[in-house]
């Protein structure tokens, strides 16, 4: 009972009814989650803070229109994707998606910093600048879907909903790109 | 060759990017507060608009029932009329036309749901004056606001309603003695036109309401965007260059995020996007699905409408 009154989507019921204190739980529940996505795909903080307040803002604002169709993550992603491509087109409209960089550099120092003892620190930041290094290799269709589903946790459906692919394409872009990763990170292994 | 990588090993992949990127740090401190402090005000706007939403719903239940006590109150008038349109013509009777007698003339006051017996009566003082001909026009007369109704964005429409709007309220002084023993036949006349009038005031009184807000000067941008988009979706071209001549978002979204452009591609207005187009309408707008607007246009399959958007850019 107490598992079903704190679902997501009870959450978001709980706060269009006008309970702020729903949203708090629902906001920390989920805002790494959609942080990472943000910031790996636009590639530095600044952006992706802005990003991340129109993004809950947006859910703050279209609560009371929100219906439990689908699973809340699935609205959510939908929601953080729309506002990142809607971004994207205003700030860089010539460019295609691919040109953007992550700010592997940035990563790299924050995974060190984390990591607390200088040895680790540096075999974190390795590792990390590792990852990301080949993150940024992979085209900008096979990145998003894949970092959908390590973000996100979604089923390949819902990372197809969300993107607007069909179900095989998707699927097909995710084996594609754990492909790559594989091959990239071989000497990682 | 061209098969789809194996799934071998996807789990130890995923795994090494969820632990080995996790330390992002997150947002700043400042927007998760700017976050959560919007939030609350939003949480403190949806507890007000609770109540708000019932009380539009008791408001709706109450016209409601307005319409249809007056379509009831029509049809028992209508029932009472009946055998008098089946009675045989008599000439004589219909064109001396009868002097305002006193049964005449107690025509029901201006009221949204008359009495059917007042209304009854008056309908039959109506009827024997000779006045068969108005009655099949009381009849078809619904059909007039309402019609005028399905499309409230229409400007010249409603420039019309409102001016015999004003012309009925003009008249309605002389026709408001119809009351009193002492009125004229045409006066009587306008009396009962007036109360038939009153009494489709109820049904045609909530979509008239965008009109008469259109006519007035002071017009809030969302009333004036939910014009826009409701012209657009009717393929009404004067009415939408008439308010984006006084409006400057032709990209005003409605609750699912579409823009205008976007309700007249659903719609099949080539016309109408056009005009949105030359005024400026953005071709690569998102509306809350994640649709565009030459997504939409390829679904409906319009190819006019394709062609027009590929001209203005769209993607």
């Amino acid at each position: 009972m107490k598992a079903v009154e704190d679902s997501d989507e009870s959450l978001m019921a709980r706060f269009a009814r006008g309970e702020a204190a729903a949203f708090e739980v629902l906001y920390r529940r989920h805002e790494m989650r959609i942080w990472r996505y943000l910031n790996r795909h636009v590639g530095n903080r600044e952006c992706a803070n802005e990003l991340m307040q129109e993004v809950w803002f947006g859910v703050a604002r279209d609560a009371p229109r929100y219906r439990p169709t689908a699973r809340f993550t699935t609205w959510l992603f939908t929601l953080a994707h729309n506002r990142m491509v809607d971004w994207f087109r205003s700030r860089h409209p010539h460019e295609s998606l691919d040109a953007l960089g992550i700010d592997a550099a940035e990563v790299v120092r924050n995974t060190a910093s984390c990591a607390g003892e200088p040895y680790a620190a540096a075999v974190a930041g390795e590792q990390a600048a590792a990852l990301l290094d080949a993150l940024r290799q992979l085209p900008a269709d096979q990145r998003e879907v894949f970092v959908l589903q390590i973000e996100g946790d979604l089923k390949v459906d819902e990372i197809a909903c969300i993107t607007g692919s069909a179900f095989e394409t998707t699927k097909s872009r995710l084996r594609y790109a754990r492909s790559k990763l594989r091959e990239l990170l071989k000497e990682y292994a | 060759m061209n098969q789809p990588p194996s799934d071998d090993g996807d789990d130890a992949m995923d795994r090494r990017f969820q632990t080995g990127l996790r330390e992002d740090g997150g947002p700043s401190e400042a927007v998760r507060r700017a976050i959560l402090d919007h939030a609350n005000r939003m949480a403190a706007e949806h507890a007000r608009s609770q109540p708000r939403g019932r009380r539009s719903a008791m408001l709706g239940a109450r016209r409601r029932n307005t319409i249809f006590g007056t379509l009831a109150a029509a049809a028992f008038a209508g029932l009472l009329v009946l055998p008098i349109l089946r009675a045989p013509f008599n000439p004589t009777q219909s064109a001396a036309g009868l002097p305002p007698t006193s049964e005449a003339l107690p025509a029901p006051a201006p009221a949204p749901a008359p009495q059917p017996e007042a209304v009854g009566r008056s309908e039959k003082t109506e009827s024997a004056a000779g006045a068969q001909p108005k009655i099949a026009a009381g009849a078809a007369e619904p059909k007039g606001p309402t019609r005028q109704a399905a499309n409230p964005f229409n400007v010249a429409s409603q420039a019309k309603g409102i001016a015999s709007t004003t012309v009925g309220a003009a008249a309605a002084p002389p026709a408001g003695p119809a009351v009193q023993p002492s009125a004229t036949p045409s006066a009587a006349q306008a009396g009962t036109r007036a109360s038939a009038a009153d009494a489709a005031a109820p049904i045609a009184a909530a979509p008239a309401q965008p009109s008469r807000n259109l006519a007035r000067a002071a017009i809030s941008p969302f009333e004036r965007g939910e014009s826009l988009r409701g012209a657009a979706a009717a393929g009404d071209v004067a009415a939408v260059n008439a308010l984006l001549s006084s409006t400057s978002d032709v990209d005003a979204r409605d609750r699912s995020g579409r823009t205008a452009l976007m309700l007249a591609i659903l719609n099949g207005h080539v016309e109408m996007v056009e005009a949105l187009l030359a005024h400026g309408a953005d071709a690569n707008a998102v509306d809350l699905a994640g649709a565009r607007p030459l997504q939409m246009a390829r679904a409906a399959g319009n190819r006019e409408i394709v062609d027009s958007l590929l001209r203005a850019g769209a993607q």
